[in-house]
């Protein structure tokens, strides 16, 4: 196998993915096309943090306690780097 | 193409400068995984320029060395980037960008940019957008090079601690989006839905399952809600 071909084939494809939603012809003015957009980011953002809090179980814990000490800060802050500082801080504390 | 908004460009840019430190780890594993799987460090680097995911690259590099078919690993790239089909439909939709910025921001589209673009109504835009974007391309990029040259040092270190800071910032971009019962009921189900998809080693689709399927579930629930 070629592996330079399969790499920029690849490429290509990935590419296309994320070339189609822009330029795909579908009615924007739908109301029901608009609603399930606007939940969207809410599924990718829980389906993109839920993998990580399995990942190690016996870490749980500790990573829920980081989550709600970043949220609260960003929360009080309204700062999302804030947030992630103070997640990331807590994380490493108890995990040191 | 479009007028560029420096400032919000640069703030774009600056926001995703925490998620930097995430890049790193991830560079090494895929550079490893690189080398294993006998890719050539140019080639290792232009996969980085111009496939641009640091899950879909480390599962290639994987596949690679497995010696699977190259149909295979094609569709499971596909796959696993599907899900950003929605995004762009969801950039259409929120930010409207004109015609000419479209190759672009596909071409330096992540999960990350996306998200800190659409949660914020301050953010829609495609100025703020582009430094975003801009910022993880560089970051990316910039680690998978350090990588291939200071690999072995690098792996020396426990990198592992700081890559919590992905989905951290996630977690963060949720709450920050959250305002009613309902998106608190889609975010309920999308859980759900990404644990099924695990327990059934859906893992590598669960993002675009759960894309389509809480969306799908918001739209029927707030629809409801709105009729009753």
């Amino acid at each position: 196998m070629d592996t330079v071909w399969v790499l920029m084939v690849a490429a290509v494809l990935v590419y296309l993915c994320r070339l189609s939603g822009f330029v795909l012809n579908i009615q924007q003015s739908s109301a029901a096309l608009a609603r399930f957009l606007a939940f969207v980011p809410l599924a990718v953002f829980s389906a993109l943090v839920v993998p990580s809090l399995t990942r190690e179980p016996e870490l749980l814990t500790v990573k829920l306690l980081a989550l709600a000490a970043g949220g609260l800060v960003m929360r009080l802050s309204k700062q999302l780097g804030l947030g992630i500082m103070a997640g990331l801080l807590i994380y490493l504390w108890l995990t040191y | 193409m479009f007028n560029l908004d420096w400032r919000l460009f640069r703030r774009g840019f600056v926001t995703l400068l925490p998620l930097w430190l995430v890049a790193a780890p991830f560079a090494v594993t895929y550079v490893i995984a690189a080398r294993t799987a006998e890719v050539t460090p140019w080639q290792a680097q232009l996969l980085s320029l111009t496939l641009y995911s640091a899950a879909a690259q480390l599962a290639m590099m994987q596949l690679l060395a497995s010696g699977t078919a190259a149909w295979t690993i094609l569709l499971t790239m596909v796959v696993m980037n599907l899900h950003q089909l929605l995004y762009g439909l969801s950039i259409r939709k929120q930010i409207r960008p004109t015609a000419g910025s479209y190759p672009l921001l596909a071409w330096w589209l992540t999960d990350a940019a996306y998200g800190v673009a659409i949660a914020d109504p301050r953010h829609q835009n495609v100025s703020f957008l582009l430094g975003a974007e801009l910022s993880i391309f560089i970051a990316w990029n910039l680690c998978t090079a350090l990588a291939l040259w200071f690999g072995r040092l690098l792996s020396q270190f426990d990198l592992s601690q700081v890559s919590f800071i992905a989905p951290l910032t996630f977690f963060l971009l949720l709450v920050g989006v959250v305002k009613s019962r309902i998106d608190l009921a889609v975010v309920g189900f999308s859980v759900a839905l990404t644990l099924l998809c695990m327990v059934l080693g859906l893992g590598r689709v669960a993002v675009v399952l759960v894309a389509i399927g809480g969306g799908l579930f918001g739209m029927w629930l707030s629809g409801l809600v709105e009729r009753g």
